[in-house]
């Protein structure tokens, strides 16, 4: 299993490095793309403001890799967060197009009960659709994900939604189109949750080469 | 639904942990890389570490501290402590840090709270307020690094803080600090009129009960330092972490 990790100041590259290396898998921080081989799996971190992160990944080659990569349909590509939106169509907190490699676009919370604070910070739990629980083992232990984000998922089709969460409305916060899977929550800060994420996704999703 | 979150503060002296009492006569409890783990195994909700000397002496945050502690934490992670520019705190985020608390710097300049929102995400951005009492009986704004009340209305520059871009609120009530007396509601309550962002709440806590108080009062998350290293009327350092079980049904109740 050949891991890279896209490092271009997108936050929380060690951690995600730190959690996968306590579930057994090595990876590597790559700054630009390796052209001479393409891994099984690329995690797109992110932390950050939208237009920054387009930004990044343009400036260090990387928006057109992703693409083609993804039109090959061999490796997989994992975005966590921010990275999750950037695989998106856009977002409304900035003015760039995303990567467009999964529909739906991001809508900023507004809670109509003044006790609900934006960002959503924090644990909530997650409820997994019938096929994303035939990919995720861990969603029959009622698990708890670490959420902060100010932005949320919005599409027109719902078949793309492995999970759900619920912060004053429901949200995804697992999509997924063929090899490319995006997260809302944090798995590598999710403890033993974001550990069997990790088991359950290089397992399922990562095995199947389908 | 979001569970509010309950947060170990740990305050940094040096390479120890140490707890203070209210912000005085700092105690050592142990190696922090050891408190980490058993934090870790107890599967907390968040952590906060604090280096209480570094924006004192005026140096650098402690990278290698900070790396290994981040290391060893697979939830999220906040450092506060010297932070004075968007490079410090770029080099914190990259070793695995989530959120960075800001207040010396702050107070100087809200320029850096609003550079690395911009820069890492409103929710990177902890803004610390500490209020304490004066011999009147007002909340006042104190200032940690020089152990002074600053006048300026605390909550004019919380505000100050949200509108630059900090994403949330650690509040620490001075008074209470290390007393386990409760926390300060009344402070928590006004703290969270007209408040947009996450507020965390800290000082005073001392039972289960005092932290479902803090949260009735508004507090979305708790923090808390003493309730989580002493046990028993001596003050003797014991690590411990409410079970998950027990929180919930805490704020089920």
């Amino acid at each position: 299993m050949n891991i890279h990790i896209i490092n271009v100041g997108l936050g929380n590259v060690a951690s995600i490095q730190n959690m996968l290396k306590r579930v057994g898998y090595p990876s590597n921080l790559r700054v630009t793309p390796d052209t001479n081989q393409i891994p099984d799996l690329i995690i797109l971190p992110g932390v950050g403001a939208y237009d920054t992160g387009m930004t990044l990944l343009g400036e260090y080659n990387w928006t057109n890799y992703l693409k083609e990569v993804a039109d090959r349909g061999i490796t997989k590509i994992l975005g966590i967060c921010l990275g999750m939106q950037l695989l998106c169509d856009g977002s409304d907190e900035g003015s760039h197009p995303g990567l467009g490699l999964i529909s739906g676009r991001f809508q900023r919370f507004k809670p109509d009960n003044s006790s609900l604070k934006v960002p959503h910070m924090g644990w909530n739990a997650v409820e997994f659709t019938e096929f994303g629980s035939s990919l995720f083992s861990i969603s029959h232990q009622m698990p708890r994900f670490y959420f902060v984000h100010s932005y949320h998922y919005s599409g027109t089709n719902d078949d793309c939604i492995l999970g759900w969460c619920n912060y004053g409305h429901r949200f995804g916060a697992i999509i997924h189109n063929k090899t490319i899977t995006g997260v809302q929550f944090h798995p590598e800060k999710s403890h033993r949750f974001g550990m069997h994420f990790f088991n359950d996704y290089i397992n399922s999703i990562c095995s199947n080469t389908g | 639904m979001l569970k509010h979150r309950v947060i170990p503060a740990l305050l940094l002296q040096n390479a120890g942990l140490v707890k203070t009492f209210k912000f005085k006569n700092p105690k050592y409890v142990g190696d922090p890389i050891n408190a980490i783990r058993i934090f870790n195994d107890k599967e907390v909700d968040e952590l906060m570490v604090l280096d209480i000397l570094a924006s004192k002496q005026g140096r650098e945050p402690n990278y290698n501290i900070i790396e290994r502690i981040a290391g060893e934490c697979f939830m999220p992670l906040c450092y506060g402590g010297g932070v004075r520019s968007v490079e410090q705190a770029r080099k914190i985020f990259s070793l695995g840090v989530e959120k960075i608390c800001l207040q010396s710097a702050a107070l100087a300049n809200l320029q850096l709270v609003n550079d690395i929102a911009t820069r890492f995400g409103n929710q990177s951005v902890v803004i610390s307020i500490d209020v304490k009492k004066d011999w009147l009986g007002r909340y006042q704004l104190y200032r940690a690094d020089t152990d002074k009340l600053v006048h300026t209305a605390w909550q004019g520059f919380m505000q100050q803080a949200i509108a630059a871009g900090a994403g949330e609120v650690l509040l620490n009530a001075v008074d209470r600090d290390g007393t386990m007396s409760g926390p300060d509601l009344e402070l928590i309550r006004q703290c969270n009129q007209n408040l947009q962002v996450p507020l965390i709440a800290v000082g005073g806590i001392g039972s289960l009960e005092d932290i479902k108080l803090a949260v009735s009062a508004g507090a979305s998350a708790v923090a808390a330092g003493a309730f989580f290293v002493f046990h028993g009327p001596h003050r003797a350092v014991l690590i411990t972490y409410p079970r998950y079980q027990e929180l919930e049904n805490l704020f089920d109740n």
